[in-house]
């Protein structure tokens, strides 16, 4: 034992750690091709300056509430994706595939292609599936995850263990697919997910506004965060509100 | 009495004989209910069995008793001997699979199908054929030889009715060679066209067409294997090359198949069945393997397979730019993405993959219509409606309590599952009414088709709904007097 930690060695240590992760912050940095939510606060924060593509995110949404505003948040950041992959030829696909849950239809709703178009993303790129199960979802999402000629594949489910997100997350990796999972409800066990993020409405200045509060919760090589963003679906940017990180106070919980 | 046995018949026992007849001639005789649907059943399942050997297959239509045995199965086996290694090969082979199913079978191999009846049924006579010692072959009429095989045989193989058959005998005209040489006209005048019809049928002067099986098809290969195959893996490869072989012969008819189906003939007589559907016409083998997979799993090998049959029974001409490569850029769906839907489809169900069309409609219901992924009907036309939609529409509006401050303002405040949401700000109405210029009723059940009135709110939470008021607002005074009725239909971001 010689006792002493040589910051060397663990340096080296943790560059292994990310190399077996194949995701540290150096790596991704390199060669993955980068989502840029547009506002220098929110990207800053995250060590790839943006959200890395071919990689799985999760976002979480509380409620019905919560889960459209997840919803929108996932229309928002697929909007900024097609706009990026606008006129490139090379680039991936323009189209989406949305996996539901059949029986959750009833409690949080259908995507509405209306609603959609109105936050970016067009129906007509956009396939929707339906499954039984978070099984059929799970499925779904890896085909999808597997066939290069899609964008981005958005799966709503329950609940992912940690061995299922390490798969979506490798195929995400090899194929250069992005995929979203749209995450029901509180409880959030352990992912291989890159970040997670919640998102809650908050009431705006005027109606009209879609505002939200965007919660950092999980990022690999980077810290949580949380900032109050406002998207405005016609110039599809953020701008965040700086009013509400002081004056306002922390949003009202719907009540039980 | 329907059909006697074989030894009843040689006692005398005919078909059609009443049964206390049958059984003053034949004290011994054992007689069981006659099942004509099972007996029909039990046809149609050996004619589907005898697809393996062609696909021209077809039970022969009961319904009248004939002397001479019930109802066969017709074979087309035009052309299809040769794969067999002759006809006599082929009738061999039959008769020993229907044996080992536990049938008598009796074969007639002709030129036309009523020469095929009568010998199979009335050939014994002259059992010639009877190949050295490898077994039955049947009674095979050699080409240009019907009229010979057919002369010595009874009238009866004629497919005459009984009595018609007693008429003749009555004449002494016992025999076919016997009609053959007599005028025609006294037959027609006494017994109507039955005699010469048939005898034309027989004779092949009258084209006589068997109506197959509905499933016979063009576009279908067949493997059989040397050995029964009782693994997965062996059906797996098995299924490879079948497709491999149908890729080639659709290629060359420019064709792609919506729809395949593998049918897995069992030794035991078992016929077991796959089938996929694809959404746009495709022909390569690795993308339609795949689409099997799942299926595959689920299929039995039981005692063996031996002969494993795959038809396209739905084929649409294939496009060129649906040929690999060649749209790897372009902006119309690619390959991949088809077999991607394609994949999707055959496990979640064909109804549960789809794409949103918009729809020229302000009815929220109507405005996104589902779609088949690439169904290609007129361009989506962009929505007519400017104002505000919700990202996420619940399936059937629900019934909230709500609060207004006026009667025909929007609310302040309202519960919704046993939520209670407070207003801060609200946007609206935005009035819809019905289609009128629409026949059907555009709102879903159970609402009639009443005026609404759309508001968006917001609450102080920071969540935004989108609910309505259904119908016109009414003063106090007007009927009805319900008070108005408000119902949550969607969520913004």
């Amino acid at each position: 034992m010689t006792g002493h930690h040589c910051p060397a060695v663990i340096q080296q240590l943790r560059t292994r750690i990310a190399a077996i992760e194949r995701m540290g912050p150096d790596e991704a940095g390199a060669g993955r091709p980068v989502l840029a939510l547009g506002q220098p606060a929110i990207d800053a924060a995250l060590p790839w300056s943006g959200l890395p593509l071919g990689c799985l995110h999760e976002i979480v949404g509380q409620g019905a509430g919560g889960f459209a505003a997840a919803s929108g948040f996932a229309c928002a950041l697929l909007d900024r994706l097609g706009n990026s992959n606008g006129d490139d030829m090379t680039a991936a696909g323009v189209t989406v595939l949305w996996c539901l849950q059949t029986h959750e239809v009833r409690e949080h709703g259908v995507p509405y292609a209306p609603g959609f178009a109105a936050l970016g993303l067009d129906p007509a790129h956009t396939i929707v599936t339906r499954g039984r199960s978070d099984v059929d979802i799970l499925w779904a999402m890896e085909e999808g995850l597997r066939t290069p000629e899609v964008a981005a594949v958005v799966g709503e489910t329950g609940g992912v263990d940690f061995t299922y997100s390490r798969r979506l997350q490798l195929a995400a990796e090899a194929s250069g697919v992005t995929a979203f999972i749209l995450r029901r409800g509180e409880d959030m066990p352990a992912s291989a997910a890159v970040t997670r993020w919640r998102v809650m409405p908050i009431p705006g200045t005027d109606i009209g506004h879609t505002r939200w509060q965007l919660e950092l919760r999980r990022c690999r090589g980077g810290a949580p965060n949380e900032w109050f963003v406002e998207w405005n679906d016609e110039t599809s940017d953020f701008t965040v509100a700086p009013e509400f990180r002081h004056g306002t106070p922390e949003p009202q919980r719907a009540y039980a | 009495m329907a059909a006697p046995s074989a030894v009843a018949e040689t006692e005398g026992i005919r078909p059609s004989l009443p049964l206390t007849d049958a059984r003053a001639q034949l004290p011994g005789l054992k007689a069981f209910p006659a099942d004509p649907v099972g007996d029909a059943k039990a046809l149609a399942h050996i004619a589907e069995w005898c697809g393996a050997y062609t696909p021209w297959t077809a039970p022969e239509a009961g319904g009248e008793i004939l002397e001479g045995g019930g109802a066969g199965v017709w074979l087309d086996a035009t052309g299809c001997a040769h794969l067999f290694g002759g006809e006599a090969k082929l009738t061999r082979m039959l008769i020993a699979r229907i044996q080992r199913l536990g049938f008598t079978a009796r074969v007639g191999l002709a030129e036309t199908p009523g020469a095929a009846w009568a010998v199979a049924r009335f050939g014994h006579a002259d059992r010639a054929e009877l190949d050295g010692n490898k077994g039955d072959v049947g009674r095979i009429v050699p080409p240009g030889g019907v009229r010979a095989a057919l002369t010595p045989l009874s009238v009866m193989a004629l497919r005459l009715p009984v009595d018609v058959v007693e008429g003749l005998y009555g004449l002494g005209l016992r025999h076919v060679g016997d009609l053959l040489n007599v005028p025609r006209a006294p037959l027609t005048a006494r017994f109507g066209d039955v005699i010469t019809r048939r005898l034309d049928q027989a004779l092949g002067q009258v084209f006589e067409p068997i109506s197959p099986r509905p499933e016979t098809l063009p576009m279908r290969v067949r493997v059989m294997p040397a050995e029964p195959l009782g693994q997965h893996t062996d059906i797996a490869v098995g299924l490879k090359r079948l497709l491999r072989q149908l890729e080639a012969r659709l290629r060359r008819k420019h064709l792609g198949a919506r729809r395949l189906v593998l049918n897995l003939y069992h030794v035991d007589g078992e016929v077991s069945r796959a089938s996929i559907g694809a959404s746009r016409p495709a022909r390569d083998a690795d993308h339609l393997f795949r689409l099997f997979a799942d299926r595959l799993e689920g299929l039995d090998p039981g005692f063996g397979i031996e002969v494993m049959a795959l038809a396209a029974p739905v084929t649409e001409p294939l496009s060129p730019e649906q040929i690999p490569l060649a749209s790897r850029r372009s902006r119309s769906v690619s390959a991949e993405l088809g077999a991607l839907v394609d994949r999707l489809q055959n496990r979640l169900g064909t109804e549960n993959v789809m794409r949103f069309d918009l729809r020229e409609s302000h009815i929220p219901e109507r405005a996104a219509a589902p779609v088949p992924v690439f169904h290609a009907g007129p361009p989506a036309s962009p929505p007519p409606s400017t104002c505000r939609r919700p990202v996420r529409l619940l399936p059937q509006p629900e019934t909230i309590e709500a609060t207004a401050m006026i009667p025909d303002g929007p609310p302040v405040m309202f519960r919704w599952r046993r939520v209670l949401y407070r207003i801060s700000w609200a946007e609206g109405p935005e009035r819809i009414a019905p289609e009128w210029w629409l026949k059907t009723v555009p709102w879903h059940r159970p609402w009639d088709p009443e005026t609404r009135d759309y508001y968006r709110l917001e609450a102080a939470a920071g969540s935004r709904f989108w609910v309505f008021r259904e119908g016109l607002y009414r003063t106090a005074g007007e009927l009805p007097e319900d008070p108005p009725r408000w119902y949550l239909h969607g969520l913004f971001a």
